[in-house]
């Protein structure tokens, strides 16, 4: 870099001063010289009417008497005068006289005097005319105007100096010493400006003052400043090992759902394989990870919709050579809106695998009966409302099948209220075996069961009453010694497959009960819409223990 | 008392301002009369000639009364008309009229000069002379 040559402000002050000086000279010098130009003028004139009123007597004489040699010696007189350039002298007959002297200049108003002849006041008898020296006038004022302006050049010249040493010593000098002192000081050392020892108490005492405080504020500042960025930095890395080290993946995406930034747990949140973890970023995110892509797309929209964060549990896709069990995360986004350019996505996934897994056995145990396995009635009952409320078609219509045990208050009653429960069991058992697997079985409490019939026709409803009532006519040996026998008596209402009420289903699937008891048990009925109740008995082998 | 003063004044005239002057010439000069102006030219060498052409001859007295015809004429001092005198003479060019002792000889002179022109005393004048101008 180049050195600027170093400037002094006071060089500048005396440029300053020494044109605005040569300035005002000229100016008062030009000014003198006219005032000057116009004094002399004037004052020419008045000499020169003092000199016509001199020689007026004996002009007149000379033009009186005709006498040439009298007007001569007059007008050589006039001329030695400087101040005039050329005389005349004339009476109006033979006189005509004129003095000029050899300098060429601009012409000048004449002065004419009219003389009067010495004897008479009020003849006229001739005239003299002096024309002023032009030249005179302008060699006064010119020397008065150079006078002037020496003078007064020397004076403000002077002046001038003497406020330029002032300001050098008492101003620029002591400024000096401070701007070179501030130059070699660093920003936050521990340095400071002496004090000038003659400024003390004036504007310079104060500045260094100021400087000196200006200084000891930046020094704290700096280190102030110093301190926290430790901190920050503190801060900082903490975070970092945050994001570095939970067991959350944390991610950003831009607006299509393309990967921008991850942490390095979000591969392992998402269960990826290792292979494939390098290559993530800018892959299409919900595709990558989600078993239902367009989930997580919904959830996209819905967080861009209400612009605050949406979370959902979502299934992770499944890996080939993952183990076949469901993998769970819990999602949530936000939506950014960036500060310049598109709008972008952040968002953190964890595993909950096992919390699903331990909602999924609550719910079951919520479910389902703890002792048989089968579905409690209130589950049983949702299903069946989810079925009758299904769009209408007689095929597709769900028939009911209401069971109810015979002999079961009596085994409990004699053999205790395990030896109940391991009948229930076992009855349980045997109802799988009659039913097909898409069939519903539930128990709706003590010895009452449900089960739902789905795309059945009803002789093969009659056929699986038929097989379950056989199933349970078998006896059920409950230890070595001891061999028990129950019946059952089965209700059946078949749907109309026109939205009926689940009231009314019941309703009738009571009433083919009450028949099947009336007329003994061990037997099924079905109220069909329009045929009545048929009983049908079946005569198992009926054996009583 | 008008009476009074007047009779005064008659009693003890002043001499010296009262003597009437007359500016007289040849007696064959045809001039009828000339003015004061035309005799002040004539006497203080403005002119050498009469009006009608002819050399005029000025003739001066050293008696008492040229002052008073000088004062009559020109209403200035005696020393003035010297003064002037003296720087026309300084030039060599002109000299002042030339002066006669008294009335008799300025007579004398004018009667036998035919250009001659004078001043005398009113009371002097006969008629071997013709006047030009009285002076009062």
């Amino acid at each position: 870099m180049k050195i600027a040559k170093k400037r002094y402000l006071y060089h500048k002050l005396a440029k300053s001063v020494f044109v605005v000086t040569l300035l005002f000279s000229i100016l008062t010098s030009v000014v003198f010289f006219l005032t000057e130009f116009k004094r002399a003028s004037e004052k020419t004139v008045v000499m020169i009417n003092q000199l016509l009123d001199t020689v007026e007597s004996t002009a007149a004489i000379s033009a009186y008497s005709n006498n040439i040699s009298i007007g001569e010696d007059v007008l050589k007189g006039l001329l030695r005068n400087d101040i005039v350039h050329e005389a005349r002298l004339s009476n109006g007959q033979d006189l005509h006289l004129t003095q000029v002297r050899n300098s060429e200049v601009a012409r000048q108003t004449e002065i004419i005097r009219i003389l009067h002849s010495p004897f008479g006041d009020a003849e006229v008898i001739g005239s003299l005319s002096i024309i002023p020296e032009a030249q005179y006038n302008l060699l006064e004022a010119r020397h008065s105007a150079l006078s002037n302006g020496i003078s007064s050049s020397v004076l403000i010249g002077l002046t001038a100096a003497i406020v330029l040493l002032m300001v050098r010593s008492s101003f620029s000098r002591p400024l000096m010493k401070v701007s070179d002192t501030l130059h070699a000081i660093e920003v936050g050392e521990q340095e400071r400006l002496e004090p000038l020892p003659h400024n003390q108490d004036d504007e310079l005492g104060q500045l260094v003052q100021d400087i000196n405080g200006l200084l000891e504020t930046l020094q704290e500042k700096f280190s102030a400043e110093h301190l926290l960025r430790e901190e920050i930095e503190m801060m900082g890395q903490q975070l970092r090992n945050i994001f570095d080290t939970t067991s959350a993946g944390i991610f950003l995406l831009d607006e299509t759902g393309k990967l921008l930034a991850a942490n390095p747990t979000l591969s392992k949140a998402i269960r990826l394989p290792e292979a494939m973890s390098d290559s993530l970023l800018g892959q299409d995110f919900p595709e990558v990870a989600f078993a239902e892509p367009e989930l997580m797309r919904e959830l996209m929209r819905l967080a861009a919709e209400r612009n605050q964060s949406v979370a959902q549990d979502m299934c992770l896709k499944t890996r080939a050579d993952a183990a076949n069990t469901a993998t769970w995360v819990h999602c949530l986004i936000s939506r950014q809106p960036a500060l310049s350019g598109a709008a972008h996505f952040e968002g953190v996934v964890y595993d909950i695998t096992d919390r699903i897994a331990v909602e999924t056995r609550i719910r079951h145990e919520a479910d389902y009966d703890s002792l048989t396995g089968l579905l409690r009635r209130q589950a049983a009952e949702r299903q069946l409302i989810k079925l009758l409320n299904a769009p209408a078609n007689q095929n597709k219509a769900p028939a009911i099948l209401l069971l109810d045990l015979d002999y079961f208050k009596e085994i409990n009653d004699t053999y205790g209220h395990d030896a109940g429960d391991y009948v229930l069991v076992e009855v349980a058992r045997r109802f799988h075996d009659c039913v097909r697997t898409s069939d519903i079985i539930a128990r709706l409490g003590g010895d009452e069961f449900l089960i739902i019939l789905v795309n059945c026709t009803s002789e093969h409803i009659r056929q699986i009453a038929r097989n379950i009532i056989i199933a349970l006519s078998k006896p059920i040996p409950l230890n070595a010694a001891t061999t028990l026998h129950i019946g059952v008596s089965i209700g059946i209402a078949i749907g109309d497959g026109y939205g009926q009420t689940l009231e009314k289903l019941y309703k009738s699937a009571d009433q083919a009960m009450y028949e099947v008891k009336h007329q003994g048990r061990n037997g099924f009925a079905i109220n069909q819409t329009g045929s009545g109740i048929i009983v049908e008995k079946i005569a198992a082998a009926k054996e009583r223990a | 008392m008008k009476k009074l003063l007047l009779s005064l004044v008659l009693a003890f005239p002043i001499p010296s301002a009262q003597a009437e002057l007359v500016v007289i010439t040849h007696i064959s000069n045809n001039l009828n009369n000339l003015t004061a102006k035309q005799v002040q030219d004539i006497f203080m060498g403005r002119t050498r000639l009469f009006p009608n052409g002819k050399f005029a001859l000025p003739i001066d007295q050293s008696s008492p009364l040229r002052a008073e015809f000088y004062q009559k004429l020109t209403a200035r001092p005696v020393e003035q008309i010297n003064a002037y005198w003296a720087r026309i003479m300084f030039t060599g060019q002109a000299s002042p009229p030339q002066q006669l002792p008294d009335d008799k000889a300025v007579l004398q002179t004018v009667r036998e000069n035919e250009g001659a022109i004078g001043y005398i005393d009113k009371t002097h004048v006969d008629n071997t002379v013709h006047i030009l101008l009285p002076l009062h």
